[in-house]
């Protein structure tokens, strides 16, 4: 549970994405670019710029396998980035034909298809990058979605929270037999009410900083208050854990006991050389700046802050993004920052 | 984009506001939406000195509201003074120096406003004195 690399871009880092080997990344400087860095020792050097997006990008992910990138914008498009033989770029426009922003796209496990607002899959008969909507109209942004391995797709809304299931290819599961495209295989809701923010396939990690898990063979929904801020993205690492993340800079590692989800640690703090003190067991900084003024009746310093104002934590912002499985490595994670850090970690070590 | 929690014509993106109150004289109103927070604080007015103190004192400050960057140079009805956090901020400031500020602005705005309560009242207890000493 280590920081394996830790990189600082001079700019907010809002998504990103690493290739197969690690070797280049895809970053969106906050605008309406996505700048592909490579790898040169511990530095990164600029390789290329996908200019295409009219508004601020906001969600890139690179297939593996295929070696294909998409990317999805505030200007409501998708483009599917292709790799040519002379080693540039090419962007191919995917109409979503939807009229809000398209927040976050992800490739299936195959990578034949990508889940945005609507699934995507390529049209070979026509050329053309072809979205199937959801029968069910969503009437809010589709802020999350995530791949079932057996590709099916999920979505959360921000409005009334649910998750979406969309069955594509029959499989027999807990999700039942033989479903058709377009069903909706469970709703679920947020017990809270918050928006949900980020899924994984079946869990869901909501806006007013409590994780749920929804198991759908038994209907059995289970939420988990966390201590600090909102989180905003979560991944999982194997069966029985989760890493969360969000505005609280530091992304925190669940883990099924047998009973019940408890939060096992928290990324970073071992890291003697980086932190001496030990954390704020919240992380809430202004909370415990007011608990010590009220407790000690003296107006304290900010405990969790050190002296040059600088958080004892890895990421100094809000962590925008999360990606695991890098290098084929399912406990090996990526995070990037709004305070332009890009950081590689190792969950199990 | 603009800060959804100042335009309010979708629903869907503001969460409920909360309000921290000590008494129905000190109170913050806190309205969050998916891309802007609205911090509002009535400050202490006790009697009418304060009264006038905190107006003028909240007048000067946002008529330099740019340089705050945060603060909103018009109050939310019912306070004396907003913040507006965007995601903007957020992007090109830390978000616990942001806190940080809040909490000192609060902290200063009420230690600034019984110092120059204290300090009037000294004046006008000098000029008191002055006037009534040619009585004596």
């Amino acid at each position: 549970m280590s920081v394996i690399e830790e990189f600082t871009f001079p700019f907010c880092v809002t998504s990103h994405a690493f290739n197969k080997d690690k070797s280049q990344v895809a970053l969106c400087p906050n605008t309406n670019e996505v700048h592909i860095y490579g790898r040169n020792g511990t530095q990164w050097t600029q390789l290329h710029v996908l200019k295409e997006h009219d508004l601020l990008v906001t969600s890139i992910d690179w297939a593996p396998q295929t070696n294909r990138i998409v990317t999805c914008s505030q200007d409501k498009n998708a483009y599917v980035w292709t790799l040519d033989s002379a080693g540039m770029w090419k962007p191919t426009l995917v109409h979503l034909r939807i009229n809000r922003a398209a927040v976050q796209a992800r490739w299936s496990p195959q990578e034949n298809k990508f889940a945005c607002v609507a699934v995507c899959y390529f049209g070979s008969d026509n050329d053309w990058w072809v979205s199937k909507h959801i029968k069910k109209p969503i009437a809010s942004s589709v802020l999350s979605v995530a791949w079932h391995p057996k590709q099916r797709a999920a979505g959360a809304r921000v409005f009334s929270a649910f998750i979406k299931g969309v069955d594509q290819k029959p499989a027999p599961s807990a999700w039942g037999e033989r479903l058709p495209f377009n069903t909706l295989c469970g709703e679920f809701e947020a017990p809270a009410g918050g928006w949900v923010r980020s899924i994984g396939f079946s869990p869901d990690g909501d806006h007013d900083a409590s994780l749920t898990v929804a198991t759908p063979a038994t209907g059995e929904v289970v939420a988990v208050r966390s201590p600090g801020l909102p989180l905003t993205s979560l991944v999982w690492v194997d069966q029985s854990t989760i890493v969360v993340s969000g505005h609280d800079c530091v992304p925190l590692v669940y883990a099924f006991d047998g009973q019940a989800w408890r939060l096992a640690k928290r990324l970073g703090d071992d890291d003697k050389l980086r932190r001496s003190a030990a954390a704020s067991p919240t992380g809430n900084t202004a909370f415990n700046l007011f608990r010590q003024m009220d407790s000690r009746n003296q107006p304290a310093k900010n405990a969790a802050a050190a002296t040059d104002g600088s958080l004892k934590s890895v990421h100094q912002n809000t962590i925008t993004e999360m990606h695991t499985g890098l290098g084929g490595a399912a406990a090996e994670i990526s995070t990037s920052g709004l305070d332009g850090k890009l950081v590689l970690w190792n969950v199990q070590a | 984009m603009c800060p959804k929690v100042e335009a309010g014509n979708t629903k869907e993106v503001l969460l409920n506001p909360l309000v921290v109150s000590r008494n129905e004289n000190e109170q913050v109103l806190i309205e969050s939406s998916i891309n802007s927070v609205r911090v509002s604080i009535k400050i202490k007015q006790a009697d009418d000195i304060e009264r006038i103190l905190a107006h003028q004192f909240t007048r000067f400050l946002m008529l330099r509201a740019e340089s705050f960057i945060i603060l909103r140079r018009v109050p939310i009805k019912g306070y004396d003074i907003s913040f507006l956090i965007t995601n903007f901020h957020t992007e090109q400031m830390y978000k616990h120096k942001l806190v940080d500020f809040i909490i000192e602005f609060m902290e200063e705005v009420d230690k600034e406003i019984s110092e120059m309560k204290l300090s009037l009242n000294a004046r006008a207890r000098i000029v008191a004195e002055t006037y009534l000493s040619q009585f004596v």
